[in-house]
């Protein structure tokens, strides 16, 4: 990505650039089954679809960065590195630059829960808030027993004591 | 363009407290017009209509109008200050973007100085403010549950918001400590009131209620006020008021939605533009007989701002608790430590209100913020021990006003129309740094007792500047206050001042009810005055 800042990629770079892209999302949210049916970031339209503009807007800095800093061999392959290794090489990043590191998952972390399909792999609707809504069950305000039996614990007015 | 309107009563800003008082005015008669910098909001556009309306928050709909960046919005330099302003400019102000906490002030809030010999007494105090509190109750249409021995006997229109799952770890936990606590007075239709429709717990309410059930002003007072016949223009920025020789305010220049300057003249102008717009307003108002602002001669136009400050304090369950349903900010408060106890190292105190979870987006971002969620390999355990997990406790803190805390003009920074913008000045105070660290300890005892397995605190919340109060104080006394006892500047006899620059202290609540009590009180001071009212 920081070689084609000045020119127009060619169809060969840009899927090269999709490529590490999506090999740098899958790195920063894989896919798990831990809570359920997780998919990895690169797995969502959001990412394998995301306008080149945007993508080097959000992700040129960190990208930079891996074809920059990181030895040569890494640099290379970067996108057929396991996930293991790719993380270490990031967090191996992070250390110097924080910043580039935490703005890269920010956006990461917003496109991802944003998505619809990961909203419903949490088991929530796809769908706005309104007009639907949300049912909350009926209080039991028995639960104000204790508090109801308080004597008043505000102070009132001096001079108005007896109007209280 | 100049135009020659014959208005008896101007009035600069339509959200909390301009919307009371054009709304008590209008039974008067008078020729009342309201000028408002914004448009009004349409509730279809809310981010709760929206299924990206988390994403929708963190830009174009951020309570926070250097993010938001709209025409209407004037920026704020707030590099000189912890905490960053929050608000709304349009019709109905804060209170479009407002939790719709709905606390009224204590008795011993008006006599601080008094009772613990901090702040200063108010020249009014609660009992003459009662009667104004139930009034803006009623059209309001308050939430709640009568009762509460943290209050004098009050009456609520409507019953309270349910506590949901986080509502009753919370009350769990207070029960537990023997603390108090009691259903939130909430601004909030929980059944149809007044033409509005009941809430059905969209949650995001501090982007809008798109629901129509949160009673912000431009479905409460507005339509009652426009059918009365005050009028209201939109997209009106007022740049500056105009005076005579003879210290009478004579009207206001202000930008129309074209740009174009216009002159409104007015026997009356009242300020409502909120205690940042306000001042700014004073001070953007120099003349020959005014140089230092209009109504300025005392020195404490913009000195003496109080926020807020907030401790806020999660507690992370094992249990889900559907926290991102219902009303965010409004379930139950806790004031056992409102009022003054010497030994706990501060004056006055602070009210724990519940804060409920949020959606998936601000989840993740918050435990990116706060180390709760990490990324890679470790990325969906951490934030599924995080998500749905989530209940919360805010100490929001009595605030003293301190005369080095301001709102000055920029030297640079303009708005879209070129007016001047403010620049915020402002340090906690040690007496807020310790009442901080005392609410963050007391909320982190109840979530610990309710159950919670990690705690998390932040404070003060930086981006917590919702109520900006004290920066044009009223009192008897010209030399130390703004305005008199009824909202009038001491320096010109037609100009009053109705929003939270008026407060003398902040108290440890929410100010809108207080913020509009005052200004029906002034609204019926003028009724009752208007034979004599620039004397």
């Amino acid at each position: 990505m920081a070689k084609g800042h000045d020119k127009r990629p060619s169809k060969r770079e840009a899927d090269t650039e999709r490529g590490l892209l999506l090999s740098l999302v899958e790195t920063l949210i894989p896919s798990s089954n831990a809570n359920g049916a997780m998919p990895a970031a690169s797995q969502l339209t959001e990412f394998r679809e995301i306008p080149s503009e945007e993508a080097r807007l959000v992700y040129g800095p960190l990208l930079d960065l891996i074809l920059t800093r990181t030895p040569q061999e890494a640099r290379q392959s970067f996108a057929s590195l396991d996930l293991d290794a790719r993380e270490e090489i990031i967090r191996g990043l992070g250390a110097d630059h924080p910043e580039v590191i935490g703005g890269a998952v920010s956006q990461t972390l917003i496109r991802y829960y944003g998505a619809e399909a990961v909203v419903e792999a949490l088991g929530l609707e796809a769908r706005p808030a309104h007009p639907g809504g949300y049912a909350l069950a009926e209080t039991n305000w028995a639960m104000l027993g204790p508090v109801k039996a308080m004597e008043p614990i505000y102070k009132p007015t001096p001079g108005r004591e007896e109007e209280g | 363009m100049t135009r020659a309107d014959p208005i008896d009563v101007l009035i600069v800003g339509a959200g909390a407290s301009g919307a009371a008082i054009a709304w008590s005015l209008a039974e008067t008669g008078m020729r009342i017009v309201c000028l408002e910098q914004g448009d009004w909001p349409n509730p279809s556009e809310y981010p709760s209509t929206q299924r990206e309306s988390e994403i929708l928050q963190l830009g174009p709909h951020s309570y926070n109008p250097n993010t938001r960046r709209r025409r209407e919005d004037y920026p704020i330099n707030v590099s000189d200050s912890p905490i960053s302003i929050a608000n709304y400019n349009g019709v109905g102000g804060g209170t479009v973007l407002y939790a719709g906490h709905f606390p009224r002030f204590h008795p011993s809030d008006f006599r601080t100085k008094t009772l613990d010999g901090v702040g200063d007494d108010w020249p009014l105090d609660y009992e003459k403010l009662e009667p104004f509190y139930a009034e803006n109750d009623r059209m309001v249409g308050v939430a709640g549950l009568a009762g509460d021995p943290a209050y004098p006997p009050k009456e609520v229109q409507l019953p309270p918001v349910p506590l949901g799952r986080v509502g009753e770890k919370l009350a769990n936990g207070f029960n537990q400590l023997g603390w108090h606590w009691w259903p939130s007075d909430s601004a909030i239709a929980t059944r149809p009131y007044q033409g509005r429709d009941q809430c059905v717990n969209l949650g995001p309410c501090m982007s809008g209620c798109s629901q129509g059930a949160k009673s912000s002003t431009d479905l409460t007072y507005w339509p009652a006020a426009e059918r009365a016949g005050v009028e209201l223009r939109t997209r009106s920025r007022v740049r500056e008021i105009l005076v005579d020789d003879q210290d009478r305010a004579t009207g206001v220049i202000y930008y129309d939605a074209e740009g174009n300057e216009n002159r409104a003249s007015a026997e009356i102008v009242i300020l409502a533009c909120n205690g940042i717009g306000t001042p700014r307003l004073l001070l953007n108002s120099k003349s020959a007989h005014f140089p230092s602002g209009l109504a300025n001669r005392s020195g404490l136009v913009g000195k003496n701002l109080m926020h807020h400050p907030y401790a806020y304090v999660q507690g992370v369950f094992d249990d889900p608790l559907d926290s991102y349903k219902g009303p965010i900010g409004c379930a139950l408060w806790s004031q056992e430590f409102y009022e003054t106890d010497s030994s706990r190292g501060f004056h006055r105190g602070y009210t724990l209100q519940s804060s409920r979870g949020f959606g998936p987006v601000t989840t993740a971002l918050m435990g990116l913020g706060n180390g709760r969620v990490g990324w890679g390999a470790k990325h969906h355990d951490t934030f599924g021990a995080y998500f749905n997990r989530v209940a919360a406790l805010s100490a929001i803190c009595e605030d003293l006003p301190e005369l080095h805390n301001t709102v000055t003009l920029d030297p640079e920074l303009v708005d879209s129309d070129g007016i001047p913008a403010p620049k915020i000045n402002y340090t906690l105070g040690e007496n807020s740094r310790r009442m901080l660290g005392h609410g963050a300890e007391r909320a982190s005892d109840v979530l610990r007792e309710a159950g919670a397995r990690d705690i998390i605190v932040q404070s003060p919340l930086p981006n917590a500047g919702w109520h900006q109060l004290g920066t044009a104080r009223m009192g008897v006394d010209p030399e130390d206050s703004v305005v008199n006892e009824w909202g009038r500047s001491h320096d010109v006899k037609n100009l009053f001042v109705v929003d939270g620059s008026i407060f003398v202290t902040a108290a440890g609540v929410n100010p809108t009810p207080t913020i509009q009590a005052l200004a029906l009180y002034i609204a019926d001071q003028i009724k009752t005055r208007l034979a004599n009212l620039f004397d």
